[in-house]
């Protein structure tokens, strides 16, 4: 049995319920249901709306509207530009590749420009929106989608679909919620990433410990506490500064969001949030981890491949980084899951990127950039662009391809991160969360490193971050 | 009829002239001696205390460089090993070879010689002949102009780049050299150390030179700046410097690698690889190395500025 297969029988189970089409969920594996069926009933909309047209005031009117959101080649080339971020030399393969086959044949060429790291790619965004230069497609962070879409600077994928034939069953590959605005999908995963466990396998093996590491976080206490007296000190650094990080341990550890449902308020106040932090703390009081901030970034990619460190909680787009690195210094290092928590309940925030379709260009230039972008997280080019970064790849019939399928025979970390995805959960997705994640770490980091008390501290942060969520 | 005014001599520090020895030193008694003796060892404790004090500040501002070249030089795992390793065992350079393949350090050097030298050029063309104006003339809203001008100073510039940027779109010239210099040829802070210089100027000389007929352009040429030189090279320095580091206006101001500077070019080493800070470390070298070729040339010239023109 392949380790994907759990994967491959949920996509069967998706796309049988795509032709089903029964559900009242707006979330989940009948989501794509959902979406098929209501594309399905868009394009019954749309196709009386093209009638009555025809019946009031002849064809044109509807047949330019429909054509609208389908690329025709024409005679001349249509240059289009792609905003990147991350992954720079990955996506400036992919437009070479894009520009001598597709693009070839549809008379579109595409210029990447790479323009930072997410952040600044959003702010660059924003001023580019403001200025009227927007590029035609761009990449950022999956939690921008929301944003991007209220402030009408990306445009509603769900037409262009609709007049391609193309389905979201695909997609549905763990979280997917960070590329819908109200139900419609205004972006294409690009990259997906999720935390996972690094876990020093030659050390459990000498401490007599399953090799893949702890199952529970009751579990990961002895195993932290086996390896502190192996090793004469913490075997785990713990750095607090992603927060990406943190949200995965308050949904696995606290059983709790950072925000709740509707993004309003604060669930920092939350016995879940509180029970999480003094955790935390505890495990550094008692020696069994080290907590360190940005400062220190260094140091705790260091320790991530070293024969001291048992454990590091870390993206699984770092893969190949630390198992090269961890190779290097002739240590054996595997990938797990986060620990369960209470009740075995886990839960991860998906990150990475999307692909976004800016709202800029005519009608034909934004059809073309549509093109390209179906194209980028086409099967093969999902496959192509994982392999190549340690990024899982961003649709279900990608898992079945011979270059997934014999990266995860040789690299079983890939499989692990893909069941990882499967306990995904959304990154908030309100434009305060930039912010919010700097006020989060410092008054998180100060608890640790102050000695404050959490269950004073957490309720008094929950007041300041719903400030900021009010403003 | 040509103008020939001697370049007079810059005026001195306040100079001590020592003479011959006039008169015999005084007979040493026992208490003059034990007191010569304890002023020795005064004199001994404050001169360890300032080695000791000058080491630290050595430690402090070459630890990081330290740091940076010791790891530009180191393997990956060399450089995350614990504990740290503070020598090499080889020179390699493999890491520099990995920086120039993942990104063209040519075109990006090439762009930051072209913002930097443009800007240079730019900023005496304007700051010359504005702070002799704010030196030497007497015109009516003279002070409010200069006020004006020591104002630029005190706003940020991340609170224009946005304005910039959209006026930028709207002339076309985003992801121009133009567009990385022009903001900034017009140095208020320049302006003011060039005045304050400027003001030192004797009115004799300036008085002797009209005399002779000489226009303002000459007097400027053949008076100011020959007696401006050691500010002039600190400006040229401070803005080189400023200039060649800039990371944030060459980022925002850009969305192409058309006239992008070395500065925005290697973070883009680490978003290839963010786990090893080695190659990373080596776009760095490549980076200072320039400043600080810059700054062995002209670091007589900047101590002089600084003791002349009074600035601490």
């Amino acid at each position: 049995m392949m380790p994907f297969d759990f994967l491959v029988r949920i996509n069967q189970q998706r796309t049988t319920s795509t032709r089903t089409t029964s559900t009242t969920s707006k979330k989940g594996t009948t989501m794509s249901s959902t979406r098929f069926s209501r594309g399905r009933a868009r394009a019954g909309v749309l196709a009386s709306i093209a009638l009555g047209s025809v019946l009031l005031s002849g064809c044109t009117a509807a047949n330019a509207d429909a054509a609208s959101y389908t690329y025709e080649p024409g005679e001349e080339t249509v240059e289009l530009e792609f905003w990147t971020a991350a992954v720079e030399d990955v996506n400036q393969e992919l437009v070479d590749m894009f520009n001598e086959t597709r693009g070839d044949e549809l008379n579109i060429q595409v210029t990447a420009n790479y323009q930072g790291d997410y952040v600044e790619t959003e702010q660059k965004v924003n001023a580019a929106a403001l200025a009227d230069t927007l590029p035609n497609m761009f990449v950022d962070e999956v939690g921008m989608t929301d944003r991007f879409a209220r402030a009408t600077t990306t445009l509603n994928l769900e037409p262009y679909m609709a007049a391609v034939g193309m389905d979201d069953a695909d997609f549905q590959m763990g979280e997917t919620d960070n590329l819908y605005v109200d139900g419609d999908m205004y972006a294409f995963p690009h990259m997906r990433s999720i935390p996972v466990m690094y876990v020093n396998q030659d050390m459990m093996r000498e401490l007599g410990l399953k090799e893949t590491g702890p199952e529970t976080f009751d579990e990961f206490e002895e195993y932290l506490e086996a390896a502190h007296d192996y090793v004469g000190g913490p075997a785990m650094i713990f750095c607090d500064y992603d927060f990406w990080v943190m949200e995965a341990l308050f949904y696995s550890y606290g059983g709790t969001a950072v925000l709740n449902d509707d993004e309003t308020a604060s669930m920092y106040d939350t016995e879940g949030a509180i029970k999480t932090i003094e955790w935390i703390a505890d495990l550094e009081d008692r020696d069994l981890i080290k907590v360190t901030g940005a400062a220190d970034v260094s140091a705790f990619f260091a320790a991530a491949g070293s024969a001291d460190t048992a454990f590091t909680f870390l993206s699984s787009g770092g893969i190949q980084s630390i198992l090269g690195l961890a190779a290097g210094n002739g240590v054996d290092v595997g990938v797990s899951l986060i620990p369960a928590g209470d009740n075995g309940q886990r839960g991860v925030s998906v990150g990475g990127s999307n692909i976004y379709l800016a709202n800029t260009g005519t009608d034909q230039e934004k059809a073309a950039a549509f093109e390209f972008m179906k194209w980028t997280s086409d099967t093969e080019q999902a496959a192509y662009s994982s392999s190549r970064t340690g990024y899982l790849p961003v649709r279900l019939s990608a898992l079945e391809t011979d270059l997934i399928k014999d990266l995860m025979e040789t690299t079983p970390g890939y499989a692990v991160a893909a069941e990882q995805i499967t306990y995904g959960k959304p990154r908030p997705m309100t434009k305060a969360y930039s912010e919010l994640e700097d006020l989060m770490t410092e008054r998180i980091h100060a608890i640790y490193f102050d000695d404050l008390d959490a269950s004073e501290a957490m309720p008094a942060l929950a007041e300041e971050v719903n400030e900021v969520l009010n403003r | 009829m040509t103008t020939t005014i001697a370049p007079p001599t810059p005026p001195t520090a306040a100079g001590s002239s020592r003479g011959p020895a006039s008169s015999p030193p005084p007979p040493v008694t026992p208490s003059a001696r034990t007191a010569r003796s304890g002023t020795i060892l005064w004199k001994a404790v404050r001169v360890i205390a300032r080695i000791v004090v000058s080491l630290l500040l050595v430690l402090v501002f070459a630890g990081p460089f330290y740091w940076m070249v010791l790891t530009a030089f180191q393997t990956a795992s060399e450089a995350l090993s614990i504990p740290p390793q503070f020598w090499v065992d080889a020179v390699r350079w493999d890491n520099f070879i990995a920086a120039f393949d993942r990104v063209n350090f040519g075109h990006f050097a090439l762009n930051s010689a072209i913002v930097t030298g443009g800007t240079l050029l730019g900023q005496f063309l304007i700051i010359v002949p504005a702070a002799y104006a704010f030196a030497r003339f007497h015109f009516k809203g003279r002070d409010v102009l200069f006020g004006v001008v020591l104002a630029t100073m005190m706003i940020p510039g991340q609170l224009i780049f946005l304005p910039v940027f959209a006026m930028y779109a709207k002339m076309g010239l985003l992801n121009t050299h133009l567009s990385l210099i022009l903001p900034f040829i017009a140095s208020g802070f320049g302006i003011f150390l060039l005045r304050q210089t400027f003001m030192r100027v004797p009115d004799s000389l300036i008085e002797a030179a009209r005399l002779d007929h000489a226009s303002e352009f000459t007097i400027i040429r053949r008076i100011m700046l020959p007696l401006a030189k050691p500010t002039i090279v600190t400006i040229g320095l401070i803005t080189f410097i400023g200039t060649w580091n800039n990371y944030f206006f060459p980022l925002v101001w850009t969305t192409t690698d058309a006239a992008r500077t070395l500065p925005v070019a290697v973070p883009r080493l680490e978003a290839l690889d963010e786990i090893a800070p080695t190659i990373v470390m080596a776009g760095n070298m490549l980076l200072v190395v320039p400043i600080l070729i810059v700054f062995l040339f002209a670091r007589r010239h900047i101590i002089s500025a600084f003791t002349y023109t009074g600035v601490k």
